[in-house]
């Protein structure tokens, strides 16, 4: 268990994430597990269920999801509290809470006559869910990209599988992913607030997992990319083109120097409004509203994604290559580098207030090995220098770029 | 001045001379520190009385255009400045409001000062305007490109047929066109003097500094008075009650909406904002996923999990919308006609269940404490004055009466009108 105890806020955070290697069609299941796992279990069969529940707790706030961190698959279940005490006859919540997460995670009723309707319904949500990331024109060209970049066919897999694969599967297969779930997965439950950790240990304690003895362990590691590929796809009725680009960071990024001047570069290059993506593309020549670059330190990789004209579209290459062409030639001012380090510092603040992402962040850390503090996060990114984000620049590959564009 | 205390926060209410209102609510333990200057001017005032009492046109899209320019300094990029300060700064247009906000971790003075001087010192020039518009049409096409967008800009033009509300927050390419520098000077003469801003400070700061600061700073940026005259806003009637529009969608989509008779324009600040929460209650009451007859729907496949309703109440418009995704889109339209004809029978043995939402809000007011962002940027706070600390007051003095009252006001009938998105 991951507790960090903290006074300001109003609520308690509860995470638990299931960490397992991607493997070839797992996504559809985990998805629809995480799916299952939201709206029934045995002491609470349906949505209305959970939802009367959940009102009883204060209008406690119940999630799950899958989602992955460099070649592993994460399934969480999050539980959001108001602090026991705060309002009148709240005083129990923590219990009533953590004994609501272990049902809902563990007592999913496969025997029970309801399981076939509700197994139907949520296949349905799930479908529809899947289909709606190819109307997001964004996350359909991310997902097309995704599947460009990655040499494992795992890791290439949309994070909610695929619609055939959703509707295909048994209840004899769910269930027996469940069980390879709870047996197998590594879990971490990080827990954010201002409660006894003795509480919180009595109750977890009861939680009963599997007996395992080769339960797994993992740290995260970056998938291997595939080559470089190139693809211009089409899609109707659209009023933009959309570029997604993949940028592979060089060796010298693994090491913790090298993330801290992957920050840097990247906030200098597209992240932000004082980025040079902003301000030379968006602002000096009106070319794209939306245009952003992103670090993914667990697949090491720089994504540029920019929604534009289709017609400007040479042009818009033009400039994104002049301005990577800029900072490996270091023509930055030392205000730029100034202003993105403050930039930085500030968001990694901003996000520490967030018991959200603190209780996600936890588990998230834990996988990926990191154990920084946040002396060891400011001082790492001042020491960053024009030298090194040059060096950076000149080790970043190209390793897919693929368009979305209007047409038939 | 007013001083109101909650657990570990505070909240201080004050009016500077000049007549800027200003929140400030600490927030023990935070890093974070945001600042938010917001004018009651958003894309549905379309035209105002100037000094000579000659009315002037607001072309669609005037309030987004405005909010881009005042980031346009002659010296660069107002965000720019934010960053050097170690700040991250946007803004947003809505319907009745327009926000400009930066959070930071610390230079409070700094971001502050140079939040209200950017907003209340503007800078236009032709060339800047045109060069604005091809940014803000990529910005349309992005919107045009989105089917929730679509979604709910149709419906609203359902409602409401060709009224502001209608319109594209963001204007037309055609629109943009009648928007030059000298409009924008005059609107912004008007509509950011400081009797019509409201700012909030949110973090853990000291009360006193700060409110010393704003005065001294509004002495050196504030502009003089004016009267505020709108012409009245006139509404057609609604003649089409359901459209289709051909978007190669995945799932059909449809949005449904209903609109209510006008509420009065004398009601109070408080009474507005308490009509919405309760109109929100009650909606949860008769549509919520807690109800049966929602599980009922569920379990037929009528709708899944993205169902969705809204309750708006605004001076001008009264209305609610039902969002669904899937295939049964007929039966979804029988499943909320049918429901809403029930609603007021449903509401009157609903005690139990009012108790237990009524408890259920005050939780998520409670849990919405922890953003500072939820505080800062509340719609509430920036149009009516009401902070969220306000509004946890007003909930606990709901009744089932209340909610009874408020049932008459959403399910007294009309013709629900439906907007679907299909190949």
């Amino acid at each position: 268990m991951l507790y960090l105890p903290k006074t300001q806020y109003q609520t308690v955070n509860i995470t638990v994430t299931f960490a397992q290697k991607a493997q070839t069609r797992m996504a559809s299941k985990r998805a629809l597990l995480s799916y299952l796992m939201a709206v029934s279990s045995k002491e609470f069969p349906n949505q209305q269920a959970v939802s009367q529940e959940l009102i009883d707790y204060f209008g406690a706030n119940f999630q799950t999801k899958v989602s992955t961190i460099g070649d592993l698959d994460l399934l969480t279940a999050s539980l959001q509290i108001i602090q026991p005490g705060q309002l009148p006859e709240s005083n129990d919540l923590l219990a009533e809470g953590l004994s609501f997460l272990q049902s809902m995670i563990f007592n999913f009723d496969w025997e029970s006559a309801n399981s076939q309707a509700v197994i139907k319904q949520e296949k349905q949500n799930l479908t529809q869910a899947i289909l709606g990331r190819q109307d997001d024109k964004v996350v359909l060209a991310l997902d097309e990209a995704r599947q460009l970049t990655f040499a494992d066919s795992a890791i290439q897999e949309s994070i909610l599988g695929t619609k055939e694969e959703v509707q295909a599967l048994s209840l004899a297969e769910l269930q027996a992913a469940h069980a390879a779930l709870l047996a197998n997965d590594q879990v971490l439950i990080s827990v954010v607030g201002d409660v006894a950790e003795e509480d919180l240990v009595t109750a977890l304690t009861a939680w009963s997992w599997p007996t395992n003895p080769n339960r797994n362990e993992f740290r995260a590691k970056v998938p291997q990319l595939a080559d470089f590929s190139k693809k211009v796809q089409t899609k109707p009725d659209l009023q933009q083109a959309v570029l997604v680009q993949n940028y592979q960071l060089g060796q010298g990024a693994a090491s913790e120097q090298g993330y801290f001047t992957a920050l840097v570069f990247n906030t200098v290059f597209g992240e932000g409004p004082a980025s040079l993506l902003f301000t030379e593309i968006r602002e000096k020549n009106s070319l794209a509203y939306s245009i952003s670059s992103r670090l993914q330190p667990d697949l090491a990789l720089i994504t540029v994604v920019a929604g534009y004209d289709a017609e400007q579209q040479d042009r818009l290459r033009t400039l994104l290559a002049e301005q990577l062409a800029t900072v490996k030639a270091g023509h930055l001012a030392e205000e730029q580098l100034v202003a993105a380090k403050a930039a930085i510092i500030n968001d990694y603040l901003v996000r520490q207030d967030s018991p959200i992402f603190q209780s996600l962040s936890l588990a998230a850390r834990t996988l990926r090995g990191i154990n920084r503090d946040e002396t060891a996060f400011m001082k790492g990114v001042e020491a960053v220098t024009l030298e090194e984000i040059q060096d950076f620049a000149a080790t970043l590959t190209i390793t897919t770029d693929f368009v979305l564009e209007p047409g038939r | 001045m007013a001083v109101v205390k909650s657990k570990q926060q505070e909240v201080q209410k004050f009016q500077t001379i000049d007549g800027l209102h200003v929140t400030l609510i600490k927030k023990p333990g935070y890093h974070q520190l945001l600042g938010a200057l917001s004018t009651k001017f958003g894309s549905l005032i379309t035209a105002f009385r100037d000094g000579q009492n000659e009315e002037v046109v607001i072309p669609a899209g005037t309030a987004h255009f405005l909010e881009h320019k005042l980031f346009d300094k002659e010296a660069g990029d107002a965000l720019l400045r934010f960053t050097e300060l170690g700040a991250d700064a946007n803004a947003f247009t809505g319907p009745n409001q327009t926000t400009y906000y930066f959070t930071a971790t610390n230079q409070l003075a700094e971001n502050l000062t140079w939040l209200l001087t950017f907003v209340q010192k503007p800078y236009f020039t032709e060339a800047k305007v045109s060069r604005e518009r091809g940014i803000i049409e990529e910005e349309i096409k992005l919107y045009q490109d989105d089917p929730a967008w679509q979604l709910y800009q149709g419906i609203l033009g359902l409602l409401y047929p060709k009224s502001p509300l209608s319109l594209d927050i963001a204007g037309t390419a055609e629109s943009l066109q009648a928007i030059s520098a000298d409009l924008l000077y005059q609107i912004h003469a008007v509509f950011y003097q400081p009797e019509n801003l409201e700012l909030t400070v949110v973090g853990d700061f000291d009360f006193e500094q700060v409110h010393q600061l704003v005065d001294q700073v509004q002495t050196e940026v504030a502009l003089p008075k004016s009267a505020i005259s709108l012409p009245n806003v006139t509404l057609l009637e609604q003649s089409n009650f359901d459209r289709k529009l051909p978007v190669k969608v995945s799932v059909p989509k449809a949005a449904y909406g209903l609109r209510l008779p006008t509420r009065p324009s004398t009601l109070t600040a408080t009474d507005r904002v308490s009509e919405t929460l309760l109109g929100e209650l009650t909606l949860d009451l008769i549509f919520g996923d807690q109800t049966t007859w929602f599980q009922e729907k569920y379990q037929e496949g009528i709708f899944g999990d993205d169902f969705d309703y809204e309750y708006t109440n605004l001076p001008d418009y009264h209305y609610l919308t039902f969002f669904v995704d899937g295939q049964h889109q007929a039966e979804a339209q029988k499943a909320i006609i049918d429901r809403l004809a029930e609603a007021q029978n449903v509401l009157k043995v609903a005690e139990a269940e009012f108790v237990r939402l009524k408890k259920a809000m005050a939780g998520q007011m409670l849990a919405s404490q922890n953003s500072p962002e939820r505080l800062g940027l509340d719609e509430d706070l920036i149009l009516y004055g009401l902070s969220l600390f306000d509004k946890i007051s007003l909930t606990t003095r709901f009744n089932l009466e209340d909610v009874l009252a408020s049932g008459k006001r959403l399910f007294e009938g009309g013709r629900l009108s439906r907007l679907i998105l299909e190949k």
